[in-house]
């Protein structure tokens, strides 16, 4: 397979690698001059439309979140920041494993996208993301579209999009090295480090990151719901470490990225408490990506995209299951944007990918295939297209994206949006349906599976009411049909699809930004809607859905205190919650609010120094975990206060 | 000894003002102490006759020393940061900046990175005799304040001078397009939202496919394929700013804008060719640099 790659590198046009210019005085100049500028200016976003729109027109409910917020909070991983988002909530899996909720609906299993530099971090075998991997300190920007995105971003964009990118070489112009320690009620929570390195040389952008970390999930006790339990502390590790690698050039960029993520859960897949210890779960992977930009004749932008991942994610070889399976995707894809006039713009494309997994003689033969086979694969091919139109009435975008998929068939999905600008006041309204596309072992435990769809309709409307003041609404609803559902029968995994279900709610939010002083109060709300799945419903609470909240107000601010210090508390408010309590009972999880205080100290005592001191939890919430479905796994207990120091310095 | 050797003998002489920030009553403040913005300070050290500390506001902030009365600010970055009311500023390389809290009139300067329009447009049309309508591309908002200069300029000098808004940096092929048929040349200011590579290689395609002539107004550009540019060098700019320094420092009131009088032109010999212009002897005279 690496062969196959290294020719298909060859067949770029040659000269993305022999014309590599000597950067000037002058490129120097004007980039560094941009970078003022944009800074100044407005904050342009792309990943709801795919090109650059400003926030308030972009066709999605979309959030941007800046490094300078990441670091202010002092967040410690990337939960800290999505916690921050009012749609999102994180529930329980399985095996220590957390995934996340949306606007009510529990999203694990290929219904977020989540990308980093480009890269899809969605494993592949069941489409879990593992949320505790990502170095938040190398973050750049997050951007988030809080619904749909699959009519551009394919089968695991069903219900949200989460875009990361980390800092360019020109970014980070040097290094920057950064530490941290948290320090529980209990035991040490957390510490962890990590260089980057990024420079232009010769008209090359080179960057380099590392990280290391070790942290664990609780230091309380959990207990199942026969009544066993154990002490997380010291049983529930974390372990992320990662190396990023990039080059680019005007034209062309590469990016090698080596990442192995490993947890130990004393529960068990289906909640027990393992006797003897913790199991080892690891999610080693690799990824590797060429991109090239090419302008046509006609000025048309291409820009073609060759990626592989390798990965063995939930390998686990130990005394209580063993799991091996190798996967590989391959993925060749093709985006052309143009820009027909000033009120005309077109992204048009085509993705071909090849998932394909290996089972290794060692893993359990429940989670074998049957009749002796080892290797599977599939193939996928998908076309997308978007046309946005900028008219005197308003804006109004277009478009759609086709996948067939070798084993469970053609999805079309479309989506519809008019944003309109009038002064002050802004407007959006979207229409979309998305689709969740089966993983490898979803068809592996049913060949009959069906991809899910949503349709889901938006409503967003906003004013600026000063240079410092802006407040917005919005209104949702998302119907899922088909979902597919992951339960355990008589200990063995099971998926199914079901019949429907879905959410309609909405939020308001408030924003505050005058110099250094910031405050952003957000507050958004759900009812469940038109939902058939006995194991998401709360008996009696036919607005609730298992596991997330139906209110969420959430405060984020900050405030100079001096020189180079700010203070930056921030504080979330979850309204009462349901989740199983045993077998077959479910009672209600009482509200919560969950403070953060973070202090920060800029250029002091050293110049290019930054140091954080934060108390996380600040009123020890003792706050749980509750899984949103019917998997037989009590409420997993959170970490408890935790005093967390972090520095970093440039150079 | 040329200008990048005199900035690197000024090296050592300007890390000791740097760390020692002596008193007195100028200090400069750079966006980066390397390439461009070097390159400026090192003119404005020889030319403003005595030692100015300096900081690199990139790696440090700056700490205005007792007594300080101007502060000379080289890049957009240092133009940006808040210096105490009553301190005199120049704002020097800081092309598209917009000022929140500005100083009061007569206590603020702006170097221009491009030498007065009537001088640009004079030489166009040395290069250009038949140019009679001519495209300007502009993002950065404040270059609005140039749209009605520029048109009233070049209505006196024969030329209809047509300013383009442009959006996002994706619309250039468009914006291009549309100026077939309808545009003699096209120009394009020191913007940095609009000068990048990119944006470079597609106006210098569209230029020499059509043969309409791309003008910049620095010497990068020229390299890069316009077929002539009117600008300022970095180490006119220095100069300039100690001038205004100095001036300030007498007390003398300044125009929020100044013009350094020392004009670089730049030819590019092929693009000149494509875009079938002849480059006379007298032109060929004038220029600073001829790019083959």
């Amino acid at each position: 397979m690496p062969y196959f790659l290294i020719f298909l590198f060859l067949l770029l046009p040659g000269t993305a690698l022999a014309e590599w210019p000597s950067l000037s005085e002058e490129d120097e100049f004007f980039s560094l001059e941009r970078a003022s500028l944009e800074e100044a200016l407005n904050i342009k976003t792309s990943v709801a439309s795919r090109s650059a729109m400003s926030l308030r027109e972009t066709p999605g409910l979309v959030t941007v979140i800046t490094r300078e917020e990441i670091q202010a909070m002092g967040a410690r991983e990337l939960k800290d920041v999505l916690r921050l988002v009012p749609e999102f909530d994180f529930g329980m899996d399985v095996q220590g494993n957390l995934g996340l909720g949306v606007r009510g609906n529990w999203a694990n299993e290929g219904k977020v996208l989540l990308m980093w530099d480009g890269q899809t971090y969605n494993e592949t075998l069941y489409s879990t993301i593992q949320f505790d991997r990502f170095p938040i300190d190398q973050v750049e920007e997050i951007e988030i579209i809080k619904g749909p995105g699959s009519a551009l971003y394919g089968g695991f964009a069903e219900l949200a999009v989460i875009n990361i990118k980390t800092g360019s070489a020109r970014a980070l112009n040097g290094s920057r090295a950064y530490a941290a320690y948290g320090q529980g009620e209990r035991a040490g929570a957390r510490h962890y480090a990590g260089y980057a390195f990024g420079g232009v040389f010769s008209g090359t952008e080179l960057s380099a990151k590392a990280h290391w970390g070790e942290a664990q999930r609780s230091d309380r006790r959990y207990t199942d719901f026969d009544g066993a339990s154990s002490n997380m502390n010291g049983a529930s590790d974390l372990r992320p470490r990662s190396l990023n690698l990039s080059a680019a050039n005007k034209k062309s960029s590469f990016r090698l990225i080596l990442d192995d993520y490993t947890l130990r859960a004393r529960d068990a897949i289906d909640g027990t408490v393992l006797s003897t210890g913790s199991a080892k779960v690891q999610f080693p992977v690799v990824f590797a990506e060429a991109r090239h930009t090419v302008y046509l004749p006609g000025l048309v932008r291409l820009e073609p995209r060759l990626s592989y991942s390798k990965a063995m994610p939930w390998l686990e070889k130990d005394e209580y299951f063993s799991y091996d399976k190798r996967t590989e995707r391959v993925t060749a894809a093709l985006t052309a944007f143009y820009r027909r006039s000033a009120g005309a713009e077109f992204v048009a494309g085509g993705e071909y990918f090849h998932d394909g997994v290996e089972v290794d003689a060692i893993t359990a033969p429940a989670s074998q295939y049957t009749g002796g086979k080892t290797r599977a694969g599939y193939d996928n091919y998908a076309f997308f297209g978007q046309g946005s139109f900028n008219g005197a009435l308003a804006n109004f975008i277009a478009g759609a994206r086709y996948d067939k998929h070798s084993q469970y068939g053609a999805s079309l999905v479309p989506r519809i949006a008019v944003t309109k600008l009038v002064d002050s006041f802004n407007f959006k309204a979207i229409y979309s349906q998305a689709f969740r596309a089966p993983a490898i072992e979803n068809i592996r435990l049913n060949p009959d599976i069906k991809p899910e769809t949503a349709t889901s309709g938006e409503l967003e409307a906003g004013y600026k009411v000063s240079e410092t003041f802006y407040i917005s609404a919005n209104a949702f609803q998302t119907t899922i049909k088909n979902p597919i559902i992951f339960v355990l029968e008589n200990g063995a995994e099971v998926y199914r699809n079901y019949d429907r279900t879905g959410t309609r709610g909405g939020g308001l939010s408030v924003k505050f930004k005058d110099g250094a002083y910031r405050a952003d109060l957000a507050y958004q709300s759900y009812s469940a809607r038109s939902n058939r799945v006995d194991g998401y419903k709360v008996p009696g609470r036919g607005s609730c859905l298992l596991g997330l909240p139906r209110h969420k107000l959430v405060l984020n601010s900050s405030m100079p205190l001096g020189a180079g210090l700010s203070l930056n508390p921030s504080a979330i408010y979850l309204s009462r919650r349901y989740g199983y309590a045993g077998s077959n009972s479910i009672r209600p999880f009482g509200e919560r609010v969950i403070a953060d205080v973070n202090l920060q100290l800029k250029d002091r005592p050293l110049a290019r120094l930054t140091l954080n001191l934060g108390v996380k939890d600040l009123f020890n919430a003792n706050y749980n975990y509750l899984q949103p479905y019917d998997g037989g796994h009590a409420p997993l207990p959170a970490s408890s206060r935790e005093i967390f120091f972090k520095a970093a310095y440039e150079f | 000894m040329n200008s990048r050797l005199r900035a690197l003998a000024f090296l050592p002489l300007l890390l000791a003002c740097a760390t020692a920030a002596s008193a007195g009553n100028t200090l400069a403040v750079l966006t980066a102490d390397s390439g461009a913005y070097l390159e400026a300070f090192s003119a404005f050290q020889a030319a403003y006759g005595s030692e100015v500390p300096y900081f690199n506001i990139s790696q440090e902030t700056p700490v205005l020393p007792p007594g300080t009365e101007t502060v000379v600010a080289f890049g957009g970055k240092a133009a940006n940061y808040s210096y105490p009311q009553g301190v005199s500023v120049v704002y020097c390389m800081a092309p598209g900046i917009f000022v929140k809290k500005p100083p009061p009139v007569g206590k603020a300067v702006k170097i221009s990175l491009i030498p007065e329009f009537e001088v640009i447009f004079t030489k166009l049309k040395q290069i250009q005799p038949e140019l009679k309508r001519l495209r300007v591309f502009w993002m950065t908002p404040s270059f609005a304040a140039f749209y009605e200069p520029v048109r009233t300029i070049g209505e006196r000098l024969g030329i209809e001078v047509t300013p383009v808004k442009v959006s996002s940096q994706e619309e250039m092929p468009t914006l291009l397009r549309d100026a077939l048929g309808s545009a003699d040349a096209f120009w394009l200011p020191p913007d940095p939202l609009l000068v990048t590579p990119e944006n470079l290689m597609i106006m210098r395609e569209f230029s020499w496919a059509n043969a309409i002539p791309f003008y910049g107004s620095t010497k990068g550009m020229t390299k890069e394929g316009a077929a002539a540019s009117v600008g300022v060098s970095f180490k006119d700019m220095g100069t300039a700013a100690a001038g205004a320094a100095l001036q300030l420092n007498e007390g003398k009131v300044m125009p929020g804008l100044f013009f350094p009088a020392d004009v670089e032109l730049t030819l590019n010999a092929s693009a000149a060719k494509k875009c079938r212009l002849e480059l006379t002897p007298e032109i060929l005279r004038q220029a600073n640099y001829l790019f083959p």
